[in-house]
């Protein structure tokens, strides 16, 4: 062929498609030539020509992988030109446009990406606004990439998603490649963790125990803020990486390294020990030792929580000691019962001795003697008896105000004039439904207990007020309960009781006193009072100090109570004679005198036959009654103090009061019960009606 | 012939085109099926080194040059037909 030359021009209307021909021809020789299996060949010189299937081939595979790969991509991609122009999208795109702005003929190519941004109104405009100054600093060259996560939420559902812009550069041309990833998924992943976490942050802070997580070797490495608070301590860095065992005193230290070997060996070490918060305030724990284990099974890290128990503990020895007050009550009960039985058979063999008139005055003296130990064992199992709850009870509604006053003067003489006597008397009435004798007792026994321990003198404090408790406030009170109560307070300033002795103060027969001094049935007597009243007590003592037992009982309604105490005493039968009262128990002697007087009767009082007769050479005339105990140390029992009398004034009323029954004093001896004699103990309505009915006899 | 020769192989190949990628591709399951560890293929792209193809009077492509061992052997196509290609090389007797 020879293309040269101004042939060619001329001829060019015809030679080129002949030329054309040639070329196919010659192609499709090539190719037959090489059965299709080669894509170039050379001529000698070395230049080398494509085949056209070749050529075909490498254009078409080049633009199907761009696009496969684009379209496989799950982002929605968008190729901006240099002014912002969406020129290509891939497919991801076309779904992505539907739901948005770019809802448009060819899924937005050829909108302005910018101005669309820049038109945003509503909820996410911040955002979209952000995005356009995303995309021109990019376009504009001032920025590499740029890139945003932002919500792109509707009434159907909430999405997210993270926009990446980078640049492109191809040639002379500019523009960029913006890239939607939808993130969804992510985002509300990251929104649950950190849900769960603030929740789970929340459980641990607000927890009412001490939660630590601890190395393997013990070291302390995390504790919540409710455990901080627990164990008083105000800087954790303080305590943070230090051995946890060596926070425990020496005798604990033990149990708690036990439990972190337990721990270790991937079990659950368990010990309760007492150890005092970072300030200093003693406390009890019950530790659980639990490991964390990795994902080979092995225990990393240690969680060690800690429940502060102390509040349990206290309320836990409350019980028990209250359980144990229960028990020896029940003891002491049924010993008094038998006791009393027995007492009561010794009594009466004595007396029947010495009705014999063929007694020596030695033996005479001796039979007195076996009498008056009698008695005073019979007083004794009597406050035994009381202790245990098994005192009858005579209640009625009374203002325990004006028991107190009523009281007063008796109690003054009682405790002597080295003490300073207080009242402190609540202004409203404090209204209760006891036995008025007992409530006597009660404040009696308190203040000769608060005048033994002051025996240089000091000041006793009575004390009454009204007191509401709920749920919250006998919480830690092992006896108390909520409702409306009277508290009843004696304090002294005096020796105070010893933390060793507190425990058993209430015990019967536990007594500080010298031997002789005390029975140590005092407080308990208190004891069983309070607790048949259905209250509790409370002390709270400092040696050297003083003492204040508070004593709270069961309050009754202003409405419901009333001026009942007035009521109740009117009903009892009284009058303004003259009683004489011999009895040798002195606190018994107080009682009686008081119930008498507060019937109107005028009393005069003895403590034995001896003495007695002296009142009696003084006061003759104006006796009308004489109340005597049966059997009384002295010389002179009751029947013979009663024979004497009757002689000089036959016409005078004889009342006769023992522990045992009636028969004590023989056959010859009627007594009737109610009528003449009175068995002890008896009640204030049975003194009543005993001693009217007598005197109207 | 000794089968325990180094084989030295040269495959021409003009860019990402089909039929030179097909022929990339055989040779090296043959090489990896017949002469394992015992082998070296250069493969040279027409389009870069245009004058290396001239040197050694390559005209298409794809061509393999076996080098060695010595006689020197071009083979143009794809080396989709194995048995012959093995033959051609002489690894395998030629049968009628």
């Amino acid at each position: 062929m020879n293309l040269k030359g101004p042939q060619f021009l001329k001829d060019a209307d015809e030679e080129i498609p002949a030329l054309i021909e040639t070329l196919l021809a010659t192609e499709q020789r090539l190719a037959e030539l090489t059965a299709g299996e080669v894509d170039t060949v050379a001529s000698r010189d070395g230049r080398t020509f494509m085949l056209r299937h070749a050529q075909e081939q490498l254009r078409y595979s080049e633009a199907e992988k761009q696009a496969a790969i684009l379209d496989a991509l799950p982002a929605h991609i968008a190729l901006l030109d240099a002014q912002g122009i969406i020129l290509s999208v891939n497919k991801a795109w076309h779904g992505f446009a539907i739901t948005n702005v770019f809802h448009a003929p060819g899924h937005g190519i050829g909108l302005n990406y910018l101005e669309v941004c820049d038109r945003a109104r509503g909820d996410f405009s911040a955002e979209a606004h952000q995005v356009a100054a995303g995309v021109r600093s990019v376009l504009g060259g001032t920025e590499k990439s740029f890139s945003i996560e932002y919500p792109c939420h509707s009434p159907a559902e909430q999405r997210w998603f993270l926009l990446i812009v980078t640049p492109l550069v191809e040639g002379r041309r500019s523009g960029a490649v913006v890239m939607h990833v939808n993130i969804t998924e992510r985002k509300q992943a990251q929104t649950n963790l950190s849900k769960s976490e603030a929740m789970l942050r929340g459980i641990m802070d607000s927890s009412q125990d001490c939660i630590k997580i601890l190395d393997r070797e013990g070291y302390l490495l995390w504790m919540n803020e409710g455990g901080q608070k627990i164990m008083e301590i105000d800087d954790f860095a303080s305590v943070n990486r230090k051995s946890w065992v060596c926070f425990w005193p020496p005798v604990e230290q033990a149990a708690a390294l036990a439990a972190l070997e337990l721990g270790r060996n991937n079990q659950v070490g368990k010990f309760t020990g007492s150890c005092p918060t970072a300030k200093g305030s003693p406390r009890w724990w019950e530790v659980v030792i639990t490991p964390m284990l990795n994902d080979t099974g092995f225990a990393e890290k240690l969680l060690a929580v800690s429940r502060d128990i102390t509040a349990r503990r206290k309320l836990e020895e409350q019980l028990r000691q209250s359980q144990k007050m229960d028990a020896i009550g029940q003891l002491a009960g049924g010993v008094a019962h038998d006791f009393n039985n027995i007492l009561a058979a010794i009594q009466l063999q004595a007396a029947l001795l010495k009705m014999g008139e063929n007694l020596s005055p030695e033996q005479n003296e001796l039979t007195d003697d076996i009498g008056e130990a009698v008695q005073r064992a019979a007083a004794l199992t009597q406050q035994l008896l009381m202790f245990s709850r098994k005192g009858v009870m005579r209640e009625q509604n009374l203002d325990l105000n004006d028991s107190i006053e009523s009281m007063l003067r008796m109690l003054r003489r009682t405790i002597g004039e080295d003490i300073q006597v207080q009242l402190k008397l609540a202004g409203q009435p404090m209204l209760l439904h006891a036995d008025p004798g007992m409530m006597d007792q009660v404040l009696l026994n308190l203040s000769v207990n608060a005048r033994d321990a002051m025996p240089k003198g000091g000041q006793l404090m009575i004390e009454t007020s009204g007191v509401k408790f709920d749920e919250l406030s006998v919480a830690g009170v092992a006896l108390a309960r909520p409702g409306s109560f009277v508290c009843l307070s004696v304090s002294d300033n005096g020796s105070g009781i010893s933390p060793e002795n507190m425990a058993r103060i209430f015990e019967p027969f536990f007594t500080t006193k010298e031997v002789g001094k005390g029975t140590g049935l005092g407080l308990a007597t208190v004891f069983g009072i309070v607790q048949q009243h259905k209250g509790w007590i409370s002390v709270s003592s400092e040696v050297g100090q003083g003492t204040t037992f508070r004593i709270y009982l069961p309050r009754l309604a202003e409405l419901s109570g009333g001026k009942s105490t007035e009521n109740t005493s009117r009903t009892l039968p009284g009058g303004t004679e003259t009683i004489l009262l011999v009895e040798d128990e002195p606190a018994l002697r107080v009682m009686v005198n008081l119930s008498l007087s507060r019937l109107g009767y005028q009393v005069l009082d003895a403590a034995n036959g001896v003495e007695a007769l002296a009142v009696w050479k003084e006061h003759r005339d104006e006796i009308h009654l004489v109340l005597t105990d049966l059997v009384m140390p002295g010389g002179m029992n009751g029947i013979e103090l009663g024979a004497r009398l009757l002689k000089e004034k036959p016409k005078l009323k004889m009342i006769y009061a023992s522990g045992y029954s009636s028969e004590v004093a023989g056959k010859d001896f009627p007594l009737k019960e109610g009528v003449n004699f009175l068995k002890k103990p008896f009640q204030r309505a049975k003194l009543a009606q005993t001693v009217r009915a007598m005197l109207d006899a | 012939m000794s089968s325990k020769h180094l084989f030295k192989f040269r495959l021409y190949v003009a860019g990402e085109t089909q039929n030179s990628e097909q022929a990339v591709a055989n040779l090296n399951t043959l090489c990896q099926e017949h002469l394992l560890n015992r082998h070296e293929i250069e493969v040279v792209d027409v389009f870069k080194e245009p004058k290396r193809a001239l040197a050694d009077g390559i005209f298409m492509t794809p061509t393999l040059v076996k080098l060695r061992p010595d006689p020197v052997r071009k083979i143009v196509g794809t080396l989709s037909q194995a048995q012959s290609v093995l033959q051609a090389l002489e690894l395998e007797p030629v049968t009628a």
